[in-house]
């Protein structure tokens, strides 16, 4: 296809994968390391990859890199960049991030071993969309309650303490119950889910608890009312916060086998 | 905004999304092929790293502004 670059000095960095036909890939698309990107060959499929100096990207250096935040989130949202531009013309199956190999030839042989599951991938992923929904308690109101008539001031306000902290168990557990309501119907419209970890407050700035962190796999021909669903839903359980967000390319589907494949096998 | 001459599967956004939301998708989604190289650490690192990301973030986003248009 295109000259084959010298990798002596660098490792191969894997983006994607698209169908084929591939076609031409954007000319000033660049990677990670602001290298050109370039297509493999796998067979029915294509992989979007960059040569990254060994350098900066063997799996010593890597691994430093990746305890520095500022290079960590850069490095993501450079290859998020590159998987939404190919998105923009493929149907793509996003690599994990960090997918390197020392060369071309070492990344098509490990793209072609799988090459079954990944156009098994492919077909999940196509025709549908990644959304994400998020929810949190909603915030409660600071709630009074006035002392009991007879009380210590000291039993006044133990109780005052158990009452709000019960009263916090309850919210919680309303709270969650509608998280499982809500995905129970989200999940009956897509066609997959995937759930991830809830994110810590630290990451959300919300002081909440995070209840429901799940990615759905929606036919593109159900997204309106998928969307809708979720709206509803905000405005009906007053106990919840929800957050839609996406469409995103098909990251949490991507390496996803069928849950109803029949027997796993151990990976 | 931008039409292209082929309709597109999807219109991703790739600006305006919360770093928490992308390390979740892209360090433990996307296909998996075992390299040569790897991150040598655990799914728990990994949390770990990416909360510490997201706190440094976090931080920054206070004294700068969070949206740009540049």
């Amino acid at each position: 296809m295109t000259a084959v670059p010298d990798t002596g000095s660098a490792n191969t960095w894997l983006y994607a994968v698209v169908q084929a036909p591939s076609g031409a890939l954007p000319e000033s698309l660049t990677g990670v390391a602001g290298e050109p990107l370039r297509l493999l060959d796998v067979p029915g499929l294509a992989a979007v990859a960059g040569s990254v100096p060994r350098a900066d990207f063997d799996e010593e250096a890597l691994n430093a890199h990746i305890q520095d935040p500022a290079w960590l989130e850069r490095a993501v949202r450079d290859h998020h960049r590159v998987v939404c531009v190919l998105g923009r013309t493929h149907r793509v199956l996003p690599m994990r991030f960090a997918t390197l190999c020392q060369d071309d030839a070492r990344a098509v042989e490990l793209l072609t071993e799988r090459h079954d599951r990944l156009l098994a991938a492919v077909d999940h992923v196509s025709g549908r969309t990644e959304l994400g929904v998020k929810a949190w308690s909603a915030p409660r109101g600071a709630e009074a309650s006035g002392p009991a008539d007879g009380q210590s001031p000291g039993a006044a306000y133990l109780s005052r303490l158990r009452a709000r902290r019960d009263e916090r168990d309850r919210a919680t557990q309303a709270a969650m119950e509608q998280a499982s309501r809500v995905h129970a119907r989200l999940a009956g419209v897509a066609a997959d889910w995937v759930q991830h970890p809830p994110q810590p407050g630290e990451a959300t700035g919300r002081d909440e608890p995070m209840l429901l962190n799940c990615a759905y796999l929606v036919d593109d021909d159900r997204l309106p009312g998928f969307r809708s669903a979720v709206d509803a839903m905000a405005a009906e359980t007053a106990e919840l916060t929800l957050e839609l967000t996406g469409p995103w390319p098909p990251y949490s589907f991507a390496g996803h086998e069928r849950q109803d494949a029949g027997e796993g096998e151990s990976a | 905004m931008t039409t292209g001459p082929a309709a597109p599967p999807a219109l991703y956004d790739n600006r305006n999304v919360a770093l928490v939301d992308l390390l979740d998708r892209l360090l433990a989604g996307g296909v998996v092929i075992a390299g040569e190289i790897t991150l040598g650490i655990a799914d728990v690192d990994l949390v770990r790293i990416s909360l510490r990301a997201l706190v440094a973030t976090i931080r920054a986003a206070g004294i700068e502004a969070w949206e740009e248009d540049g």
